[in-house]
């Protein structure tokens, strides 16, 4: 989530990073290198995601540290001019 | 970036990335989703009731913390609010058959509440005459009241029956000795008491609640679950976390993609001292995420919820011409039909779907709408640092009535999320339940002593603590 809003991206969020909301959750689509388990506090943010979305490929953005190349999927990601668009 | 929703990142540079600091957006300006404007839009309209936006404020006084903590506040409370107002009891339908007997306490009293042989039900002082023993401990089932001491009798009716060794009574020759009644009134199912003989009847009490209920009627409900639980906070702290919905975006993100938390309609009338009501639109996001869900999103998650079979069928998409809250609502009513047996084509879209809490002084919280059919009640334990808080769930029926639930009693380290029959509830209770420990605990370090409460949004707490200070004689502190 940072690594998109440092490159001017919206990420939905409630919290700003504190594993407290669940709305920044992401799946990962591809990854070069193996991720890391999720940590406790993600876990526990993991627990707000829709229980219908939860899943091994679902990670909070706000936790999840990419180690290599990544590509990840989350509906609503805005660029600042089209900041409410879906 | 190729394409939103979709990203590649960069390896990773190390070191330990500190959050930038918090950038949400300025908070200066009220929302603009007014509830009165998404109702009359609404095609299925609600019941006028609903449409009523009196819209009164009461200030934006602080409220002394102590009222939550201090022995000396809960033993005005002992003294001079619970002996005087109506309370919410027990469900009828808990005493189906005549000898059913349930025990209701608060604070030092109990009273039992017993279904008649006529299917009337009467309220009696549980207690012993000759020497004050309980008569009964616990929910039972009686042909007559024996205490189990020294077997004096009394009938279901409370009339006495037989007295050990009699002639060592001579105090009773001439008199009747029958179990004092505790004032008693059935509503919509519930039962009432009050220990005041001289207070107004129950319909008086509700004011404007008995009138804005009409358009529900439990007859038609059971009570599907109920848990008790204990909880280290005082029962006002417990009260407060289910009367507004402002908390619902920190302490319950997970629903802020389905809820216009910011947007509640909250309701108090001048004439009416012991009620208050919010409403909060369900099937759009909360105004505070950034960017918004896209609609899609909110409306998968509450098909999810209710019917999560038609994820990814027909019914399972927004429709031409719906948004996702009324395509949320159709959803809502195909799963009371499919899940309950009961039509539900005419269900207003507000009672499918709302968030719709009503308060009646001091504990009695039921919401009306099928999507949350709840009530809660709070009651103090026997300190102020504890209290027991009820949740029951009132669901349909069709055909015979199910008896009640067994209560599922839970203590102050039993986890609430591990219910698996509050289903979706289980994680927003836990998550209330985690924190009023130190919302307790807290309140007693409060340099200046006051909470601070919004002017709006909490309105319905500086509403019934304007009531308690009624009762207790209180001007200002």
């Amino acid at each position: 989530m940072r690594a998109a809003q440092r490159a001017g991206l919206h990420w939905p969020t409630l919290c700003n990073g504190a594993s407290l909301c669940g709305a920044c959750h992401v799946r990962v689509v591809a990854a070069s290198e193996p991720l890391a388990p999720p940590s406790a506090r993600e876990l526990q943010g993991l627990k707000l995601v829709p229980v219908y979305k939860q899943g091994p490929s679902v990670r909070l953005a706000c936790q999840l540290v990419p180690k290599g190349e990544m590509t990840v999927e989350r509906a609503g990601v805005a660029r600042p001019d089209r900041r409410n668009d879906s | 970036m190729e394409q939103e929703g979709l990203m590649r990142s960069a390896p990773a540079t190390g070191g330990y990335d500190l959050p930038d600091p918090l950038t949400l957006p300025e908070e200066g300006v009220r929302p603009p989703i007014v509830v009165n404007e998404i109702l009359r839009k609404d095609a299925v309209p609600p019941p006028a009731n609903l449409l009523e936006d009196p819209h009164n404020t009461l200030g934006t006084d602080p409220i002394p913390a102590s009222r939550y903590f201090s022995e000396e506040f809960f033993e005005l409370e002992r003294a001079k609010l619970w002996p005087k107002v109506w309370q919410f009891a027990c469900w009828g339908q808990d005493i189906p058959n005549p000898g059913d007997t349930h025990v209701y306490r608060i604070m030092k009293r109990s009273v039992l509440i017993i279904r008649q042989r006529d299917g009337s039900v009467k309220a009696f002082v549980n207690a012993c005459l000759h020497r004050g023993a309980e008569l009964c401990e616990t929910h039972t089932h009686k042909a007559e009241l024996k205490c189990p001491y020294h077997y004096f009798t009394w009938g279901l009716d409370g009339d006495l029956k037989w007295v050990p060794s009699k002639w060592d009574f001579p105090q009773l020759n001439g008199r009747k000795f029958n179990l004092p009644e505790v004032r008693l009134e059935e509503w919509n199912g519930f039962l009432f008491i009050n220990f005041d003989k001289d207070a107004p009847s129950l319909e008086t009490y509700m004011g404007r609640f008995a009138e804005h209920w009409k358009v529900w009627d439990f007859s038609k409900r059971y009570k599907a679950v109920h848990v008790q639980k204990r909880i280290q906070c005082n029962w006002k702290n417990g009260l407060d976390a289910f009367i507004e919905g402002f908390h619902a975006f920190a302490s319950h993100g997970q629903g802020a993609s389905v809820v216009p938390d910011d947007c509640s309609q909250v309701d108090i009338y001048p004439d009416s001292p012991h009620m208050s009501r919010f409403q909060i639109p369900m099937g759009y996001p909360s105004p505070r995420i950034h960017p918004a869900p896209p609609p899609e999103e909110t409306f998968e998650m509450l098909c999810a919820g209710f019917l999560p079979e038609a994820l990814g069928t027909e019914e399972g998409r927004i429709k031409p011409g719906e948004d996702s809250r009324a395509a949320s609502a159709r959803i809502a009513r195909l799963s009371y039909e499919k899940n309950f047996g009961i039509s539900a084509d005419k269900l207003s879209t507000a009672e499918a779907l709302d968030a719709i809490s009503y308060f009646l002084f001091p504990n009695f919280m039921p919401w009306p709408c099928l999507s949350f059919p709840l009530v809660y009640r709070f009651r103090p334990a026997e300190s102020p640092d504890w209290c027991i808080w009820d949740t029951m769930l009132f669901l349909p029926f069709s055909g015979e009535r199910p008896p009640s639930a067994e209560t599922i009693e839970l203590g102050p380290d039993d986890p609430l999320e591990d219910i698996a029959a509050l289903g979706g509830l289980a994680l927003v209770l836990h998550q209330d339940a985690m924190q009023l420990p130190s919302v307790q605990r807290g309140q007693q370090n409060l340099v200046d002593g006051n909470l601070m409460l919004t002017e709006y949004q909490e309105l319905r707490i500086r509403h019934y603590h304007k009531t308690l200070e009624h009762y207790l004689g209180l001007g200002k502190d």
